[in-house]
């Protein structure tokens, strides 16, 4: 039989602690490690978002602020900052919060501070945005179409500023003035969605999307006034784009009735067909010949159900300081010569607005809108155009100049003979019903 | 004790000491593993929340290649650069350099613009830096320790430039 002795139990005792000490701490480590590495992930998590988070509490107030448009931002559950002005709302979402404020002013700082909860310390980690708003005018842009863009003969576009006098003389266009961001734009997802033949120039910058294409030919040409100025042809670098993503939702049309057409009288030495005082009118449909004249005088909108014509000397005369809305709703529009006259000069004195195309949900056409707007003839006019759907023919002639100041949307862009496009950037800057846009976006 | 007990004792300790030697080998390289893989995971978390702090604050991208970015940033530049060589990603801010990554073995940039594919969730890639607007960044860090264990440590994120403007 065997006997230990008290000495061999003790090594074996100390062996055993030794044994069981070293994977204790090996364990306490491993533990400890994957404790911080859990940390570690959790609080980057946590991190990002507080961020989000932050950002959510941004389109809060954007879309607060277009809701409201430029009225009363208390709102929504909005109320007054009593620190530093404004309006302020809080969102707790269970484990992120977030704290926005909007400043004061038109166009607003907003400030959304994002919280979120680290469960693992029971503590709160946040994250300041700062945006700066600024307002988002519908003529962000000179010509954009949703179909293909077609040129030729001397189509030019450049641009100018009503708001500006360095840009602009009493508040029109002055070619000694001009600038070069008279930017046209296409949707077609085509090659050729913008196609530049002979001699047309843009003075600006030009934008297909993805699947588009600019298409020049000949003596044509896209880029600064210096560089077209220099003689160049083609696109100078820089100036095309192949990431334009814009939509063209349908131009809400006034649901109310209206009364029928004036009658005219003689103002002055001239004698009108119709004189229109400040109201909304309907009509069937118009067409105006020989040298029937119209006058707007104050703030008029026209609603007519299909085709507006006018040729000869016809003429309507925009009074200054009033303006005409007409909307047509099918058929066309056509106007040759200084048809319209735009007395204050500013391109939303004047806007013409057509109405989309009506498609049932399997994409079958079910009710027609305005299907062209037709430009023609020796003469400027002074307009904001918004029909998704039409097709602008612009036809100038031999030594028959057209010259169209403001800015268009259309479906569709064909150009031939003498055109003379004139962007008023100042429409890019209008505020339409609260439309704001972020100009700026930091973390603080 | 005996020469049978004596070769028994002998058996029963070298099995016991493998069992040790292995058991340490095994913790160590586990040990040099997962130290491996804290350190990739915590350089790569804190690389990609620099960069992603400082690219959606950008104003705009001012050039890049698939393994440089240069963004004009506050009045200044903020550039990154990562180096095959080195094996390392530079954050370069106004002149002022700090390293991101180390032991970086692959790094790759892609431009995209704002533009979504049809029926997809990808955006078209970039024609230039005029339409750049948003980074894809993909990278790939390795170590070795001790000659003992490879550590890899995969990275990928898809960082918006929110401030860059309209294409026209």
């Amino acid at each position: 039989m065997k006997i230990t002795t008290t000495a061999e139990r003790g090594s074996i005792l100390m062996l055993t602690l030794i044994t069981a000490g070293v994977i204790g701490l090996t364990l306490a480590a491993y533990l400890e490690m994957v404790k911080q590495r859990n940390l570690a992930v959790h609080r980057s998590r946590v991190w990002n978002s507080a961020m989000a988070a932050s950002e959510a509490g941004i389109e809060e107030a954007m879309s607060h602020l277009r809701a409201v448009g430029t009225g009363n931002r208390s709102a929504n559950g909005w109320v007054t900052n009593l620190i530093g002005g404004g309006h302020r709302k809080t969102n707790d979402l269970g484990d992120i919060r977030y704290d926005v404020i909007i400043g004061l002013g038109n166009e607003p700082m907003v400030t959304s501070t994002g919280y979120a909860k680290f469960h693992l310390t029971g503590k709160e980690v946040s994250r300041v945005v700062q945006v700066a708003t600024k307002g988002k005018g519908q003529f962000g842009r000179g010509l954009v179409a949703k179909g293909t863009i077609a040129f030729g003969g001397q189509f030019e576009s450049d641009s100018y500023d009503s708001g500006d006098v360095l840009y602009s003389t009493g508040g029109m266009y002055d070619k000694a003035k001009r600038k070069d961001n008279g930017d046209i734009g296409s949707m077609a997802p085509v090659a050729n969605a913008i196609d530049m033949a002979s001699k047309s120039k843009v003075y600006g910058k030009a934008a297909v999307s993805a699947t588009g294409g600019v298409y020049t030919t000949s003596d044509a040409a896209i880029g600064t006034a210096a560089w077209i100025n220099a003689g160049k042809v083609g696109i100078e670098p820089g100036r095309s784009s192949s990431d334009l993503n814009v939509s063209f939702p349908p131009a809400p049309f006034p649901t109310t009735g209206g009364f029928g057409l004036p009658g005219g009288g003689l103002v002055g030495l001239t004698n009108y067909a119709r004189i229109f005082a400040p109201d909304t009118y309907t009509t069937s449909t118009v067409s105006m010949s020989g040298d029937e004249k119209w006058l707007i005088t104050g703030d008029v909108t026209l609603i007519v159900d299909k085709d507006f014509s006018q040729s000869g000397g016809s003429q309507i005369y925009i009074a200054p300081g009033a303006s005409l809305k007409l909307y047509v709703k099918e058929g066309s529009i056509s106007i040759s010569g200084s048809g319209v006259a735009n007395a204050g000069g500013k391109p939303e004195s004047f806007s013409i607005i057509g109405r989309s195309h009506v498609y049932d949900s399997n994409g079958t056409l079910t009710q027609k809108g305005l299907e062209y707007i037709n430009l023609s003839g020796n003469g400027t006019l002074i307009s904001t155009i918004y029909a998704p759907d039409a097709e602008m023919k612009m036809s100038g002639g031999g030594t028959d100049i057209i010259d169209f100041s403001g800015a268009a949307i259309v479906g569709k862009v064909t150009g031939s003979g003498s055109f003379r496009f004139h962007y008023d950037e100042a429409l890019g800057r209008k505020r339409g019903d609260g439309d704001l846009t972020v100009a700026s976006w930091r973390e603080i | 004790m005996g020469l049978t007990e004596m070769i028994v004792s002998v058996g029963i300790a070298g099995m016991v000491l493998t069992a040790v030697a292995l058991l340490s080998y095994y913790t160590t390289r586990s040990m040099a593993e997962m130290s491996n893989y804290s350190d990739l995971e915590q350089q790569s978390r804190q690389a990609l929340d620099q960069m992603t702090y400082r690219i959606r604050s950008a104003d705009q991208l001012v050039s890049y290649t698939s393994d440089q970015l240069e963004f004009s940033y506050c009045g200044g530049r903020l550039k990154y650069t990562y180096s095959p060589g080195m094996k390392t990603l530079t954050q370069e801010i106004n002149g002022t350099t700090t390293t991101l990554l180390k032991d970086c073995a692959e790094l790759n940039f892609t431009v995209f613009q704002r533009t979504v594919a049809s029926n997809s969730f990808n955006q078209y890639v970039a024609s230039g830096p005029g339409d750049a607007k948003s980074v894809v960044v993909k990278w790939k860090c390795a170590k070795n320790s001790l000659n003992l264990a490879n550590t890899e440590c995969m990275q990928s994120a898809r960082i918006v430039i929110r401030n860059n403007p309209d294409s026209l």
